[in-house]
């Protein structure tokens, strides 16, 4: 059985024992979009024994130049992501066990989602998420690595619950502005999107092995530049998750959307209050779709969607009926 | 002290990696300082309207200035600061 694994049991950080660890292990994947699909396809091929891939949305065309498990047939079929993920994974390893979740990950199932894991790893495209799953790790004393990638550039970090300082050390809170560079308005390179998908799985790789060898304090890379850069960073004393232990995004289980019956459309409801400038959003979506505004509104259309945005930063989604699409789209075109 | 810079801050600060020449008494003085040498775009991204933007991370030594004293962080010789975007997309 491990001779399928023969290139890294030779390798000698892992070995035998190594890669028994991982076969015994479970690790949780949040996002399995570009980020995820790297992550998913390396653990996999590397022996992680189960694995389980959580996600909101639909593979479609545009993910393609990226997510890298995903195939025009997916589209063609229509297919949530984690669903298409597992079967392609099912191709490449038969032997691993593994399971989909078609679901927004959010306050009321994060718990439950998380209790069996070795591991968490970050495949996701907003930070409302990576401060709930920052919350829900610490909480249950499981590690997460936290990925991101824009454009060319990207970050890591490793959160250890009593070994390292969390997200909250170096995020405090999600940004609130209405001008955030998401991967839909400065676009994101796949090479970032596979390095730093690459380095996330390593570094899970490290930590179930409990390797010394962790990655410690922040990377950042920039691919065009071809840059990588380590900084230190200090645990917060005063930090509310990781010393005071307040899980202000795990305790916050107000729905952040909601149906409006019979209108084909969904309210989202930003985490906190926003004082969004309509003008200035209007001069950054014009880019991507038919927009206009007034001073109480903007609408903004997309494909088959037309999401209008109040200055607080409420949004009406029309268009769909499927709540995660509708904070997916939030998430891409109105940030966090 | 020694300024570094990140991710897509550094093109902002003209494709610098580290700054060890800027003498400021605090973190204010330093990013307008900063602002002033490197125009608008820089202070836009990292300083706009003589606050800290809401998409950027300063760490003086390692520690996030909002555990500090914010803005009036007092700066000294020796101090290692560093400038660095928000990544949240994937």
């Amino acid at each position: 059985m491990l001779s399928r694994y023969s290139r890294q049991v030779v390798y000698n950080r892992i070995g035998e024992k190594g890669q028994k660890t991982l076969l015994d292990s479970h690790a949780v994947i949040i996002g399995v979009g570009a980020l995820g699909t790297v992550i998913a396809n390396n653990l996999a091929r590397a022996g992680v024994g189960k694995l389980t891939i959580i996600d909101r949305d639909f593979v479609e065309l545009s993910n393609l130049q990226r997510q890298t498990l995903f195939t025009e047939e997916d589209v063609k079929n229509n297919l949530p992501k984690a669903e298409a993920a597992v079967r392609h994974l099912k191709e490449i390893n038969s032997e691993i066990q593994l399971e989909a979740v078609v679901a927004d990950f959010n306050a009321t199932n994060a718990e439950k989602l998380i209790r069996d894991v070795d591991i968490i790893l970050d495949g996701t495209d907003n930070f409302s998420t990576r401060f709930l799953i920052n919350d829900v790790a610490l909480k249950h004393k499981k590690p997460w690595v936290y990925g991101g990638a824009v454009a060319d550039t990207g970050m890591v970090m490793n959160i250890i619950p009593g070994v390292t300082p969390c997200f909250r050390c170096l995020i405090q809170d999600p940004p609130v502005s209405g001008h955030t560079q998401t991967c839909d308005t400065v676009g994101v390179l796949n090479s970032t999107t596979g390095i730093i998908g690459n380095i996330q799985a390593v570094e899970a790789i490290k930590i179930l092995l409990k390797s010394e060898a962790v990655l410690k304090g922040v990377l950042t890379i920039n691919i065009w530049q071809t840059e990588f850069d380590k900084f230190e960073i200090e645990q917060d004393k005063k930090c509310p998750a990781c010393q005071q232990g307040k899980y202000e995004f795990l305790n916050n289980r107000t729905p952040a959307t909601t149906l409006l019956c019979g209108q084909n459309s969904i309210q989202v409801l930003p985490q906190q209050n926003r004082d969004i400038s309509l003008p200035e959003m209007a001069n950054r979506l014009q880019k991507l779709g038919e927009v206009e505004y007034n001073r109480f509104l903007l609408r903004f259309k997309t494909d088959q969607y037309t999401i209008t945005v109040f200055p607080d930063g409420r949004a009406i989604v029309s268009g769909t009926e499927n709540p995660g699409k509708a904070r997916s789209l939030y998430a891409q075109y109105i940030g966090n | 002290m020694v300024v570094k810079f990140f991710a897509h801050i550094r093109k902002l600060a003209g494709n610098t990696k580290e700054r060890t020449d800027v003498k400021a008494k605090s973190l204010y003085e330093l990013l307008d300082k900063l602002s002033k040498d490197y125009g608008n775009e820089f202070q836009s991204k990292v300083f706009p309207n003589n606050t800290i933007s809401d998409e950027v991370i300063i760490l003086v030594n390692g520690t996030h200035i909002s555990h500090l004293n914010g803005l009036n962080t007092k700066l000294k010789a020796g101090d290692v600061v560093c400038i660095f975007p928000m990544i949240f997309g994937g």
